[in-house]
């Protein structure tokens, strides 16, 4: 078994690699528990690589398609089959990578800076394994092309974050949220399956590029869509959908809801590859780009104006969290509207695009940090209500550090990573409504004001005697952070070479949906 | 704890009624002649062959399509290491 | 909790039926309805009958743990990916079906059409059945472990010391 055979295969390693971690680690976690740690850190670091090494090869050669269980020399298609695939495939595209990028590198950072931040509860063996479990439900929610697969992921993705909300237990608090978003993502799933059901019933197959090729806009198909639509939108955690969001991630360990963000970002891709690749060709009119664009706009403003008031430090970042995906949902909506209208896409909508897509990696960037940054405050006083804290800036100078400059992020002051995709989202939508551009600068201002608030209450002001022994966090979890951090920095300095490499290849990969159906129909191997 | 604001009556109302909605295209589906069978039909024929089981449904589960029993059988063990969790003694 | 000698005895005689039909379900997954996850409820059965009929303490002596069924389950889902590897590390690719007709362990080839039904037929259907049986027994066990921890006990000596009237019943009003 040499490279060849790895790199042919890396799509099955995507998959196989974090699930052989999970199912070891209860294991390890009973026979040899000193090096437990050590093989959670090798099995994210492992599937991280793969999934990089995985986007690169996309990057490089364009569309990969993988089929599972198939006999060595054959496709997608078999010979005798009448021109349909009949396996479960694997379908990375552009966007596909993209969601990898940006998962792998949450993931890691997160993982360095929980095996210090939980290192003193019990039962981590299968709070570790949880993680790497949610870690490849969010991998195989980005790369399939099958529905049913698809299901199967948001199953995984729904169940593992639920539990690892309820892993601090703190007097029922953490069972509360955890019940509130397992029901809440139960049934936004059970929507999505039943539109699947429908779409099976008329097409006889599971495969989204022969949905794709013979999908037409009759009234079981509007229902479908209604019910993805809303189904995803539950997981994504977009207005009026977003109930169960600020309570589940307010009481979660903080390095889980920085990976929470992420797989809720996942529900997006699904929103996308369904309105895009799978029935891209056939909308007549702007109607359900419009109702996109309303969706981002209700988040945006409905997020940021429940956050102002917030005294929990973690439930007013959710609340930020629920009005930065409504950035994403504005910058796709506003191409969704333009996409039969070659000229309009040319003008702007390919820059809307892209801006709602450098959103999805930059939110997952610098909300992540913050994330991480609260919870090392945390971690360190036991305290999560702004009144209560205050003169920290002087003892946790390094988190103070990283959570200012995801503060500046987040309310998209250059050089930092939020200006360069709000920019984007601020021209294009100004060139289609110049209302909707206008609601989005007011919520950035508001964004800010309010951070500059949590900011000032945490670190700033003399020092506080009940936290005189307050020391900063270890290193590895800074080190966790500083990763998190290089990147919102990076992107921020260079977004023109990042929108280059990756993004407008997902927005390609997205506005042109014959080359999606001609990777797994023509052939594909 | 919370009091309910919607009364039981109207709360039974909607839900027969969103059931119903959601129910009555589907009866626009034809059962019993599908418009389209290319793939069960390529199931049926090719099963024994390319699988070597008799049961279609197990090879179907098992073969065709048992990259989806995996993740299965992985949300069974999410479920278990979850009440593993959550129901943990601190000694 | 506790039976009567009668439970007790009727159990101790079922058990080792119930698992044999739980296996004989799970090895004949491709021959007849059934396989693994059917299978491995039925598996399941068996431990519910063993704790219903005897004391959560007394069972814990003898090798029903949770932490034992925790173990089993990890190694069905470990046999499960490590078979799916195997066809990746014989170079053939993810999943794919190697025992199939090989003349290895499955690998009759099996005739078109109605047949009798050979059991070593089908390639790694039947160890994946058997993968997933291990693993829902270890599963359902591991949760009907947990709940049954938080009942509250009475001892083996209360119950003796206690003496059961039968025959008397109180009037109801």
């Amino acid at each position: 078994m040499n490279a060849d055979v790895l790199l042919a295969n890396l799509p099955a390693l995507l998959i196989a690699v974090p699930l052989f971690g999970a199912f070891m680690t209860p294991v390890f976690g009973r026979f040899l528990p000193k090096i437990r740690d050590a093989w959670v850190i090798l099995a994210s670091f492992a599937a991280s690589a793969v999934a990089l090494l995985l986007a690169a090869q996309v990057y490089a050669k364009g569309a990969v398609v993988y089929v599972f269980g198939a006999a060595p020399g054959t496709g997608a298609v078999p010979v005798d089959s009448g021109g349909i695939p009949i396996r479960i495939l694997f379908n990375i595209d552009g966007f596909g990578a993209f969601m990898l990028v940006s998962a792998a590198i949450v993931s890691f950072a997160v993982i360095l800076y929980l095996t210090v931040s939980q290192s003193r509860r019990s039962s981590r063996s299968e709070f570790y394994a949880l993680y790497l479990l949610l870690v490849a439900g969010v991998f195989g929610m980005v790369s399939t092309g099958d529905m049913f697969n698809f299901f199967v992921f948001l199953e995984i993705n729904s169940l593992a974050a639920s539990a690892l909300i309820a892993y601090h237990r703190n007097g029922g608090l953490a069972a509360e949220g955890a019940l509130k978003y397992l029901i809440v993502n139960t049934v936004g799933g059970l929507m999505i399956l039943f539109a699947i059901g429908l779409l099976y019933a008329q097409y006889n197959s599971l495969n989204m590029a022969v949905i794709a090729s013979s999908l037409s806009l009759t009234t079981l198909n509007l229902l479908a869509l209604v019910l993805f639509i809303a189904g995803l939108a539950t997981k994504a955690g977009a207005v009026p959908f977003h109930f169960a969001t600020p309570d589940a991630y307010s009481v979660a360990p903080s390095g889980v809801t920085a990976l929470m963000i992420v797989a809720s970002q996942a529900g997006l891709y699904g929103m996308f590859r369904i309105l895009f690749s799978v029935y891209g060709g056939v909308f007549t009119s702007a109607t359900v780009g419009w109702i996109v664009i309303v969706l981002g706009v209700l988040s945006m403003f409905i997020g940021v104006t429940m956050a102002i008031p917030q005294k929990d430090i973690k439930r007013l970042l959710s609340y930020h969290a629920v009005s930065q995906t409504g950035y994403m949902l504005l910058g796709v909506g506003v191409a969704l509207a333009v996409l039969g209208d070659v000229t309009l896409t040319n003008a702007f909508g390919q820059m809307a695009m892209e801006g709602g897509l450098f959103h999805i990696i930059n939110h997952a960037m610098y909300k992540g940090l913050l994330f991480l940054a609260v919870g090392a405050v945390i971690y360190r006083t036991g305290v999560w209500n702004l009144n209560e804290m205050g003169g920290l800036g002087h003892k946790m100078k390094w988190t103070m550090i990283f959570f200012l400059i995801g503060a500046l992020a987040i309310a998209g002051i250059p050089p930092f990573n939020g200006f360069a995709s709000k920019l984007m989202i601020y021209e294009s939508t100004f060139a289609f409504n110049p209302a909707i551009a206008i609601i989005a600068m007011v919520v950035s201002i508001l964004t800010l004001a309010s951070f500059m608030k949590v900011f000032h209450s945490v670190f700033m002001g003399p020092e506080l005697p009940e936290y005189a022994g307050v020391r900063e966090v270890p290193k590895r979890m800074l080190a966790g952070m500083a990763i998190l951090a290089v990147f919102v920095i990076a992107f921020g300095l260079v977004p023109d070479l990042v929108v280059d490499t990756l993004i407008t290849p997902a927005a390609d990969a997205l506005l042109h949906q014959g080359q999606y159906i001609l990777s797994v129909l023509g052939g594909g191997l | 704890m919370a009091r309910c604001s919607v009364p039981p009556k109207l709360a039974i109302f909607l839900i027969i009624a969103v059931t119903l909605i959601l129910l009555l295209p589907a009866f626009g589906l034809s059962f019993g002649h599908p418009l389209a069978s290319g793939t069960d039909q390529y199931y049926i024929d090719h099963s024994q062959e390319q699988t070597g089981s008799n049961n279609v449904v197990t090879a179907i589960v098992f073969d065709f399509r048992g990259f989806d029993t995996l993740g299965e059988a992985t949300v069974l063990f999410i479920a278990v290491l979850g009440v593993a969790m959550f129901f943990r003694r601190t000694h | 909790m506790v039976t009567g000698l009668i439970g007790r005895t009727a159990g101790r005689l079922l058990v080792p039926f119930i698992f044999i039909f739980g296996f004989y379900i799970v090895a004949h997954g491709h021959l007849s309805p059934g396989g693994g996850f059917q299978g491995g409820a039925v598996i399941a059965t068996g431990v519910a009958l063993v704790l219903v009929c005897y004391y959560y303490r007394e069972c814990m002596e003898h090798f029903i743990e949770a932490k034992n069924f925790k173990l089993i389950e990890s190694a069905g889902l470990i046999l499960f990916i490590c078979t799916a590897l195997a066809g990746l590390v014989l170079a053939s690719g993810f999943f794919f079906n190697w025992l199939n007709a090989s003349g290895g362990l499955f690998g009759n080839a099996v005739e078109y059409g109605a047949n009798v039904g050979d059991l070593f037929t089908a390639g790694i259907i039947p160890v994946l059945n058997f993968a997933v049986g291990i693993e829902v027994f270890g599963g359902l066990s591991v949760v009907l472990l947990y709940m049954f921890a938080g009942l509250k006990e009475t001892t083996k000596e209360e119950d003796d010391a206690e003496p059961h009237n039968f025959a008397q019943t109180e009037e109801l009003p």
